[in-house]
């Protein structure tokens, strides 16, 4: 590994994400200019342009050449980024005091950062202002990625850039829309400003302040989930609940899917499987859900209750509007499944996303078929093309170190914190699919304060994993990285 | 500028690569595996499929492509290909075709039954470019600037050479009556700007811009025993070989061809009268003897195979031979022959890819010209009226840092370049650059629009 590649593209990414922090400055400062949490964004953004101009002075006294770059390097500045930003972003809540111990804060930070939305506050609306508004700003910066923004914004290197994208972009392929990455980049990013700053404008006119219209609009379209209400969602009038529960949906979808739409060609996105399956996905189970809570009388309005609880487990982003948790095992069981599989590659949420859940079972029926004609040549296909072997295989990898970890994480919590197995599973499912609430003693209006240190630091790995789609993180832990 | 390319071979993924930085680029791959693997390594569009489809073609925006590259190993796809992107409508058409009475046909019928704007033979470039390099023995790469009037020419230089221990401004001092320019010097690998400080060490070697009426007498003062070439033994009678037969026939007295495989060798000796064909692998020293190598000027290994080549030439060179020149498909040989005592490494498809980065790079450059293991480019450009470098002396215009003005052809003469000289409008200059200053250099020789 090339380590002061490494910590040259860190600074240089560090350069962008420095700047984010002077709007939560901005609110701390106008509530109160000289308070601790505002001198506590100051240092942060210090020690970011810090770290900016090590990195720069560094590529100055020894020249580093940014075309030696290799996918292990690739593959580990990107873990690399995200833990120095967890870090990092960390610094505000905890130099502030508001959140005295150093591990609850990485913890709230790489909740955010990785759109997972699970708290270790029982009480966010006395919090001040600046600190929930950099909480669900972390949420934003992290949906659509710190790294592709970075390869919008700032000069590339050539094809290199190409292995950082792959690493922190999700799903099976990387697709462009255009040839090159740079201009593939700037249009996700304009896209994420154009639906975020819609629902911000539906939010607004529909009643909500200016600060807790943004907070949701970052908690929605990047799947989020921090909310500036303990009750979440269920504090906003019916409509401002249907906003989020189509901003949350728009989340889902595959990014580039919009791109062919503002280009006016709305039939591309019903041809293409994945969003299909998700679209068929949310309806059917919406429709379930309904009539679950329907004739079992659990909810004043069964249908909005329903669909927005589906939407926001399906996307991964974890608002509520009802305490999920007191609903029949059925319901909390299909809600568990849906946080382990996630929406749409390519879009903001996480889990295993639907077009890996439909190719396993497309490889499942192949292996069926095979054994019934053993020499029967079984195509998988998917969106009109053949998936190769090497992806099928990359496929069902992926799948069983999913299922190894999170088997390892719910061990670890159950030992650390003897906790029932519910809690455990759910919570190590919820973690690596970037979901936020689990079930019992996690469950939606519950949070995470009450876990021990070492257990925290689980699922913060868990987080992190599960947001980078584990190899950026995984290859961290390898000797063989280490190398030169 | 849209681009579609297709065949990721080593043309297409070089300019793939060159092309990606300024422009769009789609490149199309029958491989899967190649296809995958360019993907990861390159900033484009990478579609799977035979170019010579039209589904492939279509799904790529053809209809509005600036200009496509048909680069594939086979010389019908690439006709084909040019010919359905112009059907489509793709503005400008380039292809590969290697067979040399395919090209004639196509040169003829350009335009009424094909649709294809150029034609690149790197075949018939290797050629080329080798006759060049025989021209002026010693030289290690040879570029023409200026219709051949200004020749860049790359020097090692050897022991007994007078320029080793020489200062830089020793030799401005001296009058020579056959100016010459020592723009920039590759030392242990690297390359730098030399300045008036600068001194000349044996091992050093040296890239230098001739006014064409220098070149002989600049041959002689590197290398004292040079003498023009008689003899040449040519190893290979596939393509080049043929072409490189041809074109010596009328320059030196005596040429053999070698080739191992009889019907080859027939073919070859029926084709060509002056030339002596034996056919033999001149990978044994026999068959050297025989071709009588130790009086042999010019070792020349043309085959399709690297190592054969490369055997050969360093077996030639132990026997006697005095130059050695080999052409390689693997881009990373050049630096493998660098450890070894063979003169000069001509990449065939290395010169395509500069051939039509010629046409693309276009505005304001009108040639180009990349040296193996070095990021370095020389440059022709004609500067526009009003641009900033005609707007006072050379030494006032902020040039960047690695770049150097070599010379300027100017009513038909060649002008060193010097700090007082002032560029006008028009004239061709030659710069010589590291790659990331090309953008800067460009910008300096075209006229500022506010918009």
């Amino acid at each position: 590994m090339h380590k002061k590649l490494i910590f040259y593209i860190i600074s240089r990414i560090f350069l962008v994400v420095s700047f984010f922090l002077f709007l939560p400055l901005a609110w701390a400062a106008h509530d109160d200019l000289y308070s601790v949490e505002t001198n506590a964004f100051v240092v942060a953004i210090l020690v970011g342009f810090l770290l900016v101009a090590v990195g720069r002075s560094l590529f100055f006294v020894k020249k580093i050449n940014l075309q030696a770059m290799n996918t292990k390097d690739a593959l580990g500045a990107v873990g690399m980024v995200w833990i120095f930003l967890s870090i990092w972003g960390a610094l505000p809540l905890w130099l502030s005091d508001v959140v005295p111990s150093f591990t609850d804060a990485v913890f709230e930070v790489v909740s955010g950062f990785t759109t997972t939305g699970s708290s270790i506050f029982s009480n966010v609306e006395i919090l001040p202002r600046g600190i929930l508004f950099w909480r669900s700003l972390t949420h934003w910066i992290g949906g659509m990625g710190i790294v592709v923004l970075y390869v919008a914004l700032l000069p590339a290197f050539g094809g290199s850039t190409y292995q950082l994208y792959k690493a922190e972009a999700s799903g099976i392929s990387t697709d462009r829309v255009v040839p090159r990455l740079k201009e593939n980049a700037k249009i996700l990013w304009i896209i994420y400003v154009f639906l975020s700053s819609v629902c911000f404008l539906f939010l607004f006119f529909g009643g909500m302040s200016v600060f807790d219209a943004l907070c949701h609009t970052f908690g929605s379209i990047a799947t989020g989930g921090f909310s500036t209400k303990n009750a979440s969602l269920g504090a906003y009038s019916p409509y401002l609940q249907w906003v989020i529960a189509v901003a949350m949906f728009l989340g889902g979808i595959n990014f580039l899917l919009y791109y062919w739409l503002f280009l006016g060609k709305p039939l591309s996105l019903f041809r293409d499987e994945e969003f299909k399956a998700y679209a068929g996905w949310v309806l059917f189970f919406s429709a379930t859900f309904v009539f679950v809570l329907w004739r079992s009388n659990l909810s004043a309005a069964p249908v909005r209750d329903a669909v927005f609880q589906v939407i926001s487990i399906v996307t991964t982003t974890g608002f509520f509007t009802a305490d999920f948790d007191l609903w029949p095992d059925i319901l909390r069981g299909l809600l568990l499944f849906f946080m382990s599989v996630g929406a749409c590659a390519g879009s903001t949420s996480g889990g295993l996303k639907i077009v890996r859940l439909v190719l396993t079972a497309k490889i499942g029926i192949q292996s069926v078929t095979k054994a019934i004609f053993p020499n029967a040549v079984v195509p998988v296909r998917f969106n009109r093309a053949t998936v190769s072997e090497k992806v099928a295989l990359s496929i069902l990898t992926y799948f069983s170190l999913c299922v190894f970890l999170i088997l390892l994480g719910t061990l670890l919590l159950i030992i650390f914190d003897s906790t029932d197995i519910l809690t455990a599973v759910s919570s190590a499912v919820s973690a690596i699919s970037s979901v936020g609430p689990g079930l019992a003693k996690t469950g939606p209006v519950l949070n995470y304060g009450w876990m021990s240190v070492p257990s925290k630091w689980v699922l913060i790995f868990l987080m992190i994993a599960g947001r980078l789609e584990l190899y950026a993180v995984l290859i961290l832990f390898s000797p063989a990285t280490w190398k030169k | 500028m849209k681009i579609i390319i297709a065949g990721a071979g080593v043309i297409g993924s070089n300019l793939a690569k060159e092309l990606s930085r300024d422009h769009e680029v789609y490149l199309i791959e029958s491989d899967r595996p190649t296809a995958a693997k360019v993907e990861e390594k390159l900033d484009v569009k990478v579609v799977e499929g035979n170019g010579s489809d039209p589904s492939v073609l279509t799904s790529v925006p053809i209809h509005n492509a600036d200009l496509v590259i048909a680069a594939t190993t086979s010389d019908e796809t690439n006709v084909v290909v040019c010919s359905l992107a112009g059907a489509y409508g793709a503005k400008y058409k380039v292809a590969r075709v290697r067979n040399a009475s395919l090209t004639r046909a196509l040169e003829r019928y350009r335009g009424k039954h094909f649709d294809i704007d150029e034609i690149i033979n790197p075949e018939e470039l290797a050629a080329k470019t080798i006759l060049r390099s025989l021209k002026t023995p010693g030289a290690r790469e040879v570029a023409d600037f200026a219709e051949g009037r200004i020749l860049f020419r790359v020097f090692n230089i050897a022991e007994k050479s007078p320029l080793d221990g020489m200062k830089l401004s020793s030799l401005q001092e001296e009058e020579f009556p056959w100016p010459f320019l020592i723009v920039a010097v590759m030392r242990k690998g690297e390359v730098f700007f030399p300045k008036g400080d600068t001194v000349l060490q044996a091992e050093d070697r040296i890239y230098v811009l001739l006014p064409v009426q220098s070149a002989a007498e600049f041959l002689t003062f590197v290398d004292p025993d040079v003498r023009r070439y008689k003899k040449a033994v040519i190893y290979g009678a596939g393509q080049i070989g043929l072409r490189l037969a041809t074109l010596l026939s009328s320059e030196m007295e005596d040429i053999l061809l070698l080739d191992e495989r009889a019907e080859r060798a027939e073919e070859a000796a029926a084709k060509l009268e002056k030339v002596r064909v034996i056919q033999g692998s001149a990978c044994e020293s026999d068959i050297l003897k025989e071709s009588g190598i130790e009086t042999t000027d010019a070792f020349i290994a043309v085959t399709e195979e690297d190592h054969l080549n490369l055997v050969s030439a360093v077996l030639a060179k132990k026997m006697g031979a005095r130059t050695t020149i080999i052409t390689t498909a693997a881009p990373d040989f050049m630096t493998v022959v660098d450890c070894m005592n063979i003169d000069a490494v001509i990449n065939p498809r290395f010169l395509a890819v500069d051939q039509i980065l010629r046409f693309v790079r276009g505005k304001g450059i009108s040639a180009v010209s990349s040296f193996a293991e070095c990021d370095a480019e020389a440059l022709e450009l004609v500067p526009e009226e009003g641009s900033p470098v005609t707007l006072g002396p050379l030494k006032k215009i902020g040039f960047p840092k690695d770049s150097i003005v070599g010379a300027v052809f100017r009513n038909n003469e060649v002008v060193l370049a010097h700090g007082e000289l002032s560029i006008q409008a028009g004239e061709k200059v030659i710069v010589f650059c590291r790659e990331a200053a090309v953008q800067k250099i460009r910008v300096l020789f075209t006229k500022k629009h506010l918009f």
